[in-house]
């Protein structure tokens, strides 16, 4: 199975919507405490002596905490970068002339970036400084910006089947689900009691949410009945970083962890872990899941490793 | 019955088409009967939204302006204009309770005013009446708009698209009924007096994270009466929301005390510097009529008994010295020897003291020497630094010359020229303070250290535009990184080591070429890159704020100790956090620390949500 080595300490990964051997990642210096940052754009082979060609790799000022490809053009992609900015690069353009652009809005470290996948012109980035930004790409200002959260906001996540709702989830412990005509949340709920530090939306069920939480508990919700939670996951050693639904299973759904370990979960099952990687030397902070291949998954850590390989394999099988 | 075909997004700007709050404006008369024109607002009864009073009046025979409606039991609140014409003196931010039906409202209960209620009576009628002729399955509980909004999206028989993109955010909405027991809590919690100087922001999140709806929150902050946050004294406060977030019911009240003990002291005190105040006028007056007094008696008792004696000690020594001068005359012989010996030693003292300044003139021209040699130190030391500000500012020459965001890196890159001319730090002692910091890699725990000592990991570079070649990061990646984890993890590494070795692929072969190639690059440039990278980075001016107190002292109540977590000193912790050797302590710590990385990031001065987190996960783990 390929693995990538970067030299910075990777964030996150994210497959490319257009084209199946395609993805990106986002990689800080300095474990993203300081220093600059890398975006890499891979392309898989099949020769097996050079799985990995780097399409491109763009340098930033500050790490790059997230990324995400652009649902509209094939060759776009948005990074969240902790200087506060949102840059957008073009791997069609040389890179002299990237990033097309530089978005400053934020305040604060920008933490995730989320392309809408049904309307394909916008895009959400949340940031630390507690505030979701919604943006367009023509535009140079943000559309929106959703203040509510009283802390950072980790992550902000389209529903695949609405176009206008998302979810995020922030250090103050709630999760608010958004629809982007209302002027505010239209929903709050808390669903650890420590801070949430992901949230996915079910790809299957429109009103099916996981969110998983310093207290290395991975719940899923329905929104519908935010009391109680569908399933909850114990498995994970230490916080969570990551969750991600399965594009192609409906129960699946794939978590990443500082125990350093990539865990399956099926989430209707009784016993709900399906599969556990601990192929990370470090945290690992990203993970992903394809669209377009099933079962291919990807993961990235602070060991500065990407892996992707196919669920049911050992990562790190040559 | 308004149709939801025509219904466009719920804004408040088609609504202002039909309500104009300003009175000077023409009114249009509302078709219909009741305040079902909030179609898209109400969204049937399950939406809560929130209306300015500017952009939205009503123009009923109530004219109400709507501010905010909400579900079940489908409260609102609204101010009523004062200028009324037909229907006398309001009051303000009265409470009505209403029920939506489809798009209609029922109002009832509505405020106090007599002839208020005499209209809500008749709309409650007309609305009864109304409603008893449409379908029957519409009942006027609480709990049964679920099968209202189905039924009566059947029954409009719009176009699917509408209709599913107003109905189906439907679903992402707190659809429960307000629970009453919630309400009240979150009222004594909202009316406790610690909670009434915090922000409004940290109210509303701690009642979110205690799994109340928007509208229950809603329902407390209205209920209590004055709950917009008063500017009290900043530490009050700060104790105040430590403290409120805690066990309102238990530990709440032994903690008032505290606070309100010192509150009352301060009020004291305060009070006690008025009346001081006051007295001092008379008080002044009082003290300089006894000074003027004591004055007066003393000189009085000097004159009389004092002085006698003065004159009788001053007759004693003169007729003493008369003694004296007559003892003189006979030691005349005596005294020219006398007098030769003290110039002898007046000689000799006058030798001690030569000596002495010729002393103090050599100590003198020594500490010159030294200082012309600190002198010359510095002017090196400065040549040097000009040196760098030269090389800078040809690195920013060339980055003018190319065609990128150029802004922020100069910002940037100036930001760190500037510091280097203005600190006075030499380059040696960094340099021999990290001597593996450029050759090791770096841990986790020790790059968090240096960045909250203020030094900046040497591998970053100031920002170029610097392609891929270009980017000579200093961060020996051969190894692997995972230092700071246990032997589990250096024995991971070992072995991940030589699984490099084994991969044959070209990817890592160019990148460890890369990085030879970079540290003697490195090594060449030595010193001027050391000393750059040893500054300190721009500092953040951004200080992150706290993370809501209520967030720590929740942690708290889990942990079930009580702590004073707003308090502890940072650097204390943050040291303490350093030197721990214990592994398992830091193991632990790294999920709060990069959750707090951004408080970090902010600068020593922001720690202090870090290290409380980092305390409390370490207590977490302790227990």
């Amino acid at each position: 199975m390929p693995v990538f080595k970067t030299p910075f300490n990777g964030y996150s990964v994210k497959f490319s919507p257009f084209y199946e051997d395609r993805l990106a990642v986002a990689t800080a210096q300095n474990f993203g405490i300081l220093g600059n940052g890398r975006l890499h754009v891979l392309s898989l082979s099949p020769n097996p002596s050079q799985p990995f060609t780097e399409i491109a790799a763009y340098d930033t000022a500050d790490g790059v905490y997230d990324v995400a490809w652009s649902e509209s053009h094939d060759s776009l992609l948005v990074a969240a970068v902790a200087d506060g900015s949102v840059k957008l690069y073009d791997t069609a353009l040389p890179p002299t002339s990237n990033p097309i652009r530089s978005l400053r809005e934020h305040t604060r470290e920008v933490h995730s970036a989320d392309y809408n996948p049904l309307r394909r012109d916008s895009f959400l980035t949340s940031s630390w400084d507690d505030t979701v930004k919604l943006w367009t790409l023509d535009r140079p200002s943000s559309l929106r910006t959703f203040k509510e959260h009283s802390y950072c906001v980790y992550s902000a996540v389209w529903n695949p089947r609405h176009a206008d709702v998302f979810a995020s989830a922030s250090g103050d412990c709630t999760l608010r689900v958004w629809d982007v005509r209302e002027p505010s949340s239209t929903m709050v709920f808390p669903p650890h009691e420590l801070e949430v530090l992901t949230c996915d939306w079910n790809k299957y069920d429109d009103c099916i949410i996981a969110t998983a939480s310093v207290d290395k508990s991975i719940k899923v919700w329905d929104v519908r009945s935010f009391r109680v939670p569908i399933a909850v996951m114990n498995g994970h050693g230490y916080a969570v970083r990551k969750v991600r639904f399965s594009p192609h299973v409906r129960n699946l759904m794939v978590s990443c962890s500082y125990d350093m370990t990539v865990c399956v979960w099926d989430f209707m099952v009784e016993d709900a872990l399906v599969s556990r990687y601990d192929h990370h030397t470090e945290f690992a902070v990203g993970v992903d899941m394809s669209v377009l291949v099933e079962g291919l998954m990807a993961s990235t850590g602070w060991d500065e490793l990407v892996y992707v390989w196919q669920h049911g394999t050992d990562p790190r099988a040559p | 019955m308004a149709k939801r075909s025509d219904s466009s997004r719920g804004t408040v700007h088609t609504l202002a088409q039909y309500y104009s709050p300003d009175p000077s404006k023409p009114k249009r008369p509302i078709p219909e009967v009741g305040l079902h024109h909030l179609p898209d607002l109400i969204k049937r009864g399950r939406a809560r939204h929130k209306l300015l009073p500017k952009e939205v009046g009503f123009d009923m025979s109530w004219q109400i302006t709507l501010i905010q409606i909400s579900t079940t039991p489908y409260s609102f609140t609204y101010i009523t204009r004062t200028e009324a014409p037909r229907l006398g003196p309001w009051t303000k931010r009265q409470h009505a309770r209403c029920v939506v039906v489809d798009t209609q409202i029922e109002l009832f209960n509505l405020c106090t005013s007599k002839s208020c209620n005499r209209m809500a009576h008749r709309r409650k009628q007309q609305l009864r009446t109304s409603m008893a002729t449409q379908s029957p399955t519409q009942n006027q509980n609480q709990g049964a708009e679920s099968a209202e909004p189905a039924a009566n999206v059947d029954q409009q028989g719009a176009t699917e698209e509408p209709v599913k993109q107003s109905s189906t955010p439907l679903v992402f909405v707190n659809s429960e009924p307000m629970r009453e027991e919630q309400v009240q809590n979150a009222v004594k919690f909202l009316s406790h007096p610690k909670v009434k100087g915090s922000p409004v922001m940290y109210r509303r999140s701690f009642l979110e994270r205690k799994g109340l709806t928007k509208e229950e929150i809603d329902e407390a902050f209205r209920r209590v009466p004055d709950s917009a946050p008063t500017v009290q004294t900043g530490g009050v406060t700060q104790d105040g929301q430590v403290k409120s977030s805690s066990n309102i019911q238990q530990q709440a009240q032994p903690q008032a005390l505290q606070p309100g003990l010192s509150a009352s002291a301060g009020v004291n005190t305060s009070s006690a510097t008025l009346s001081r105040s006051r007295f001092h006028w008379s008080h002044a007056l009082i003290a300089i009529g006894v000074l003027a007094a004591s004055g007066a008696g003393t000189a009085i008792v000097v004159k009389n008994s004092i002085l006698p004696r003065l004159k009788s000690w001053i007759r004693k020594v003169v007729i003493e010295e008369d003694d004296e001068e007559l003892k003189k005359l006979n030691r005349k012989p005596t005294l020219v020897e006398e007098a030769a010996q003290a110039a002898k030693s007046a000689a000799a003292a006058a030798a001690d003291v030569a000596k002495a300044s010729q002393d103090m003139l050599i100590s003198k021209e020594e500490e010159k020497k030294l200082f012309v040699e600190v002198v010359s130190l510095l002017d090196k030391q400065v040549q040097e630094m000009k040196s760098m500000t030269n090389a800078l500012r040809r690195i920013e020459v060339q980055e003018d010359l190319r065609v990128t965001q150029t802004n922020t890196k100069q910002l940037i890159v100036n930001g760190k020229a500037d510091y280097d001319l203005h600190s006075v730090r030499s380059t040696s002692p960094p340099v021999s303070y990290e001597p593996p910091s450029s050759l090791h890699p770096k841990s986790y725990m020790e790059i968090m250290n240096m960045v909250q000592r203020g030094e900046k990991p040497s591998n970053t570079r100031p920002w170029e535009v610097s392609q891929v070649q270009n980017s000579s990061t200093q961060v020996p990646y051969a190894q692997g990184n995972g230092e700071y984890l246990n032997s589990k993890v250096q024995d991971s590494t070992q072995s991940n080591g030589d699984g490099d070795d084994a991969l044959p692929w070209w990817q890592r072969r160019n990148v460890r070429i890369r990085e030879i190639g970079n540290e003697a690059e490195y090594n060449g440039n030595g010193s001027s890159y050391g000393a750059a990278s040893n500054q300190p980075p721009p500092q953040r001016t951004w200080v992150p704020p706290q993370p809501p107190p209520i967030a720590m002292a929740e942690a708290a109540e889990a942990i079930r100790r009580p702590k004073p977590a707003a308090q502890k000193d940072q650097m204390s912790d943050t040291q303490s956090v350093g030197n721990s050797s214990d592994v398992s302590d830091e193991v632990t710590r790294i999920p709060r620390r990069s959750e707090s990385e951004g408080a970090v990031k902010g600068g020593s001065s922001s720690s202090i949500p870090s290290t409380v987190e980092i305390q409390e996960d370490q207590e977490l783990r302790r227990e």
